[in-house]
């Protein structure tokens, strides 16, 4: 319809929402508001509709979720007020609590090897009257298996009780001869080898002709110690009753497969002793908790750890928690940390850790607003080198997308929220960010202290995003259709409301979107 | 004997300490002291090496228990100083050393809505233990008597026959606030003399005398007025026993015939609802583990649920009806499992109730959960090991589990327990394909999707 003197004008394109600048600035084709609606081709449409998805009782008072990949397949990890955590294995089935911890306002989680790995955190105050995230103080990363048993610590305590015991046996055997210790280790149904115990090892003068007979081996009272491994020194020329200082290695065949038998016959040279066991006596038997954690060349990496009784210990005045500590573990061992050379210490500007990801054989560490890059130099953790990439950039606890069901890395990016935007990192910040066209919606209405209420999720098949936003916009999600180009120009951005407080986001099923709502 | 010279405190709890076969072998004993500023019950454990535990009063010289340290039990001190001596039997050394643990409970605490009360069965009334969903034990509530039969309202209060007179008076009716603090006690004009039959209705507590046949009405302000007499029971005894929702129709069956009863009060007619198939004489409707009476729960939607147990197999199959006599849904349960209790899962709720499975012959562990009539499947649940004996105790490494006899019924203090409030969040997804294009939200409540709006700068709305 063309009314009198005005000529009618055609929009070929629906480029979406525009906030930035005044009204008049707006281009044609884009919308001052664009509520509840998405986009398809060069159309617009009304949002897909919400759905309740589970059957039966269902969980309320979400406070998060997480997708989590089982071998078995997807499933989902729901924390609710109370400090409970759940687990849907299907919308009709659920588990748990699998863990409570009641002070667990959030966590962070990954899964490994099918198992879920989990860390209790909460907000604090600083005495600006800021909140900052750390790990719960004196709590520890838990260790869920999948299959609705409770989570439990990870690591766990190595062998305890009365000294061990070794004599050479009435058997001939070809051995070595003289000064030996033995010790034993456990193993979990997790694959964790604790430190070397009981307290007094086994020492015994081989005699070189005779197997040796150890008993007393101690017997775990957990039941998630599943086997027992007997590790030796190499012959000691001269002991100097100090245990731990000698370096010790897996016996072949001194293999307990079980938690019942207390003795085991082995015989050994020395030159067979080749799997070192010595590191295991410096890794924490209960890991402390943080904010984040992230697989990084096959190593767990946790960050933004308040601390416990044990690793707060002789802090420097002043200091009162390792806000800046990142724990890594050996590859191939999340629960095994070393106390000693396990830990990563980004610059002690005061700020937290809030995040971690690896990308393109990088380790990126993130604090609200820095920038830490770290690559592994196939030595110790302490010793791998930083580089400080940004100094203005960071993300909250829960600013990098998740992609799909996956973790964060997307083809060649990370996406990643900023208290400047939300931004595409492909090794470095691109700009302008992608938030560019909604930067005074950004900008001036989000509050800074808030930002850890803000998720991301990118379905990357569709090419759409969704973001949860802080108090007082969280029945809102904002969505962002990037089916004509991952740039500020080209990006659809709409807000969409509901009748539900969302507490978190994240995807299942490839491209199923699931929402937590608190009430 | 004066307190001993040498002690160490428990200062933490939870308290963690190995002792070592060189302390203990100095003396053959090791002692702790435990100081605690309030009421608590108390409980300790070490798994090996040591056999006993022995809580002496501040004096150091008055024993007040002695038993096994396997297990966590629990055990009820009041506010003050204890010494703890851990020793062998004969008196000897130890074989190795040991980790004593020390864990504490409040009593009388507050607990969540929908947790249920397991109380104990022994005579000396040691209170009910609550259970919440994940099998965590918040608290024991001491007013609760020794019992094997009781209810709870909606609106948190709960009715309980007070087996061994914990308040006064052997087979009264006890009534508890939402609290589970003692409101008080409820004598019938014909007192009971046995086990009674207890259900409820919206508001009001119904209990029968398994040997008259009278049926009493307890109100939550304590008033007990006899309603009826029900000459079946009155005649040949009664198993399991339930009332509707409006108080106007009571459901039971007698022993040995399979046959579940309805019966009309206001007109004292009885007829039959619905007879077991396979029913032989030796098997029984809802009897517990322990041959203690079990439950009839009827619903909101006026459909009931029980249980009979199949003595030819020793296995056990819920059987939920509708009002109409219809069977809606069996769920079988294969021996060693076996139903124990059935409870509401929700006050409101017609499509699932909270049941506790025994998972094992000797049963020593169950299961706790919300069980979905449709599916036969615990939607959420939580496995424990029970104790067999009083007190409540726990096996293993979990701290706290309630016997393994006794009743189970599910608390709602709050006065809430309704299906979950939109108001309470929940988890949704976005359906592309769904056919009506509304939000929908829990737990029935279809919402349009709020104004979708696009304005341009140029053409306005």
């Amino acid at each position: 319809m063309a009314l009198r003197d005005h000529d009618s004008f055609v929009i070929e394109e629906f480029n979406g929402w525009w906030e930035r600048g005044d009204v008049e600035s707006c281009p044609a084709d884009h919308f001052t508001t664009a509520l509840n609606v998405q986009y398809f081709h060069s159309g617009v449409e009304t949002r897909d509709p919400l759905d309740k998805y589970q059957v039966g009782l269902p969980l309320n008072q979400i406070l998060r979720i997480y997708n989590y990949v089982m071998q078995s397949g997807q499933s989902l990890l729901v924390l609710t007020t109370g400090g409970k955590i759940y687990h849907l294995i299907h919308p009709s089935t659920v588990h748990g609590p699998i863990l409570t911890i009641p002070a667990m306002e959030d966590f962070g989680f990954v899964a490994i090897n099918g198992r879920a790995y989990i860390t209790p955190f909460k907000s604090y105050l600083d005495v600006n009257g800021r909140h900052y995230e750390l790990g719960i103080m004196n709590e520890f990363l838990y260790v869920y298996k999948g299959d609705g048993t409770p989570a439990r610590k990870a690591a766990g305590p190595g062998p305890t009780g009365s000294a061990l015991v070794a004599a050479n046996s009435a058997t001939e055997g070809k051995m070595d001869f003289g000064f030996h210790l033995i010790a034993v280790v456990y193993e979990t149904d997790t694959g964790y080898l604790t430190a070397l115990g009981p307290e007094i090892f086994a020492g015994l003068e081989f005699t070189g002709t005779n197997k040796v007979d150890v008993s007393n081996i101690p017997v775990s009272p957990n039941a998630y110690v599943k086997k027992r491994h007997l590790v030796s020194t190499k012959w000691i020329p001269e002991y100097n009753n100090n245990q731990e200082g000698y370096q010790f290695f897996f016996i072949p065949e001194g293999n307990i497969n079980n938690n019942t038998d207390t003795t085991k016959t082995v015989e050994y040279f020395d030159a067979d002793l080749l799997s070192d066991a010595s590191h295991l006596l410096d890794n924490f038997t209960e890991i402390p908790s943080g904010v984040n954690l992230t697989t990084y060349h096959s190593r767990l990496v946790i960050v933004g750890e308040y601390g416990t009784n044990e690793t707060l210990q002789d802090l420097p005045d002043g200091i009162t928690d390792n806000r800046s500590l990142a724990r890594v573990s050996y590859p191939g061992e999340p629960e095994a940390i070393s106390k000693v050379d396990g830990l990563l210490i980004a610059p002690l500007d005061g700020n937290a850790l809030t995040n971690c990801q690896e990308f393109r054989d990088i380790l990126y560490l993130f604090k609200a607003s820095r920038t830490f890059a770290y690559s592994d130099n196939n030595d110790e953790p302490s010793t791998w080198q930083e580089e400080v990439l940004d100094q203005g950039v960071g993300a909250p606890v829960h600013g990098v997308a998740m992609v799909l069901d996956s973790g964060g890395v997307n083809i060649d990016f990370l996406l990643i929220i900023d208290w400047s935007g939300f931004m595409l990192f492909n090794g470095t910040y691109s700009r302008p960010e992608l938030s560019w066209k909604i930067e005074d919606f950004w900008m001036r209405t989000l509050e800074r202290d808030e930002f850890r209420y803000i998720q991301v999720v990118n379905d990357s098949l569709s090419k759409k995003i969704w973001i949860t936003l802080p108090p007082p916009w969280r029945h809102h999600l904002i969505h962002a259709d990037y089916g004509n180009g991952m740039d500020a120009k080209n990006i659809r951005w709409a807000r969409w409301v509901f009748d539900a407080k969302i507490s978190s986001i994240c995807m299942i099923e490839t491209t199923k979107l699931i929402i937590g709502t608190i009430e | 004997m004066p307190p001993p010279s040498s002690f160490v405190d428990i200062t933490t709890i939870p308290f963690s300490r190995v002792v070592t076969k060189v302390e203990f072998d100095v003396a053959n004993e090791f002692w702790f002291r435990f100081i605690t500023a309030t009421d608590v019950a108390f409980s300790q454990v070490a798994f090996t090496n040591i056999e006993f535990c022995n809580i002496y009063a501040s004096d150091g010289t008055t024993r007040l228990v002695r038993f096994i340290v396997r297990d966590w039990f629990w055990w009820k001190l009041t506010a003050g100083t204890y010494y703890i001596k851990l020793d062998m039997f004969p008196v000897g050394v130890v074989p190795g050393d040991f980790t004593y643990q020390a864990d504490t409970r409040p009593l009388n605490s507050t607990f969540e809505e929908g947790s249920v009360l397991i109380p104990d069965d022994s005579g000396d009334n040691y209170g009910g233990v609550i259970v919440e969903s994940d099998g965590n034990i918040p608290t024991i509530a001491t007013a609760v008597p020794a019992s094997e039969i009781g209810a709870a309202l909606s609106n948190g209060y709960v009715l309980i026959h007070d087996r061994y007179g914990k308040h006064g008076t052997s087979n009264a009716l006890v009534l508890l606030n939402p609290d589970l603090t003692f409101n008080q006690k409820i004598i019938p004009t014909t007192p009971f003399t046995g086990f009674p039959r207890i259900s409820h209705s919206n508001t009001d507590f119904y209990a029968v005398n398994q040997s008259t046949g009278q049926l009493w009405k307890v109100t939550t302000a304590g008033v007990c007025t006899l309603v009826t007499t029900i000459a079946e029971i009155a005649a040949d005894g009664v198993g399991p026993f339930g009332v509707n929702s409006d108080g106007t129709i009571a459901y039971f069956s007698i022993p040995d015939d399979g046959i579940i009863r309805k019966y009309i009060i206001a007109t004292d007619t009885s007829s039959v609802l619905y007879t077991i198939p396979g029913f032989a004489p030796e098997d029984i409707v809802a009897n517990t583990y322990d041959s203690n009476p079990g439950e009839i729960i009827v619903l909101p939607d006026g459909s009931l649920v029980t249980w009979w147990n199949d003595f030819s197999t020793s296995n056990c199959a819920l059987i939920h009806l509708s009002s109409a006599g219809v069977l809606l849904h069996t769920i079988p349960f294969i021996s060693p499992e076996t139903i124990d209790h059935l409870s509401y899962a929700n006050t409101t709720l017609s499509t699932h109730v909270k049941a506790w499975i025994f998972l094992e012959f000797d049963a020593s562990r169950s299961k706790l959960g919300n069980l979905n009539l449709s599916t036969g499947v615990f939607d959420t649940s939580a496995t424990f090991d029970n104790f067999f004996s009083n007190q409540n105790a726990g096996k293993n490494n979990n701290s706290f589990g309630p016997a393994s006899s006794c009743p189970m019924f599910t608390l709602f203090p709050a006065g809430g327990g309704g299906e979950p409030d939109p108001t309470d969040g929940g988890l949704y997804y976005i359906n592309p394909t769904k056919a009506q294009r509304h939000d929908s939200y829990y737990p029935d409540v279809e919402k349009k999707i709020p104004n979708p709006t696009i304005e341009t700068a140029l053409l306005g709305e």
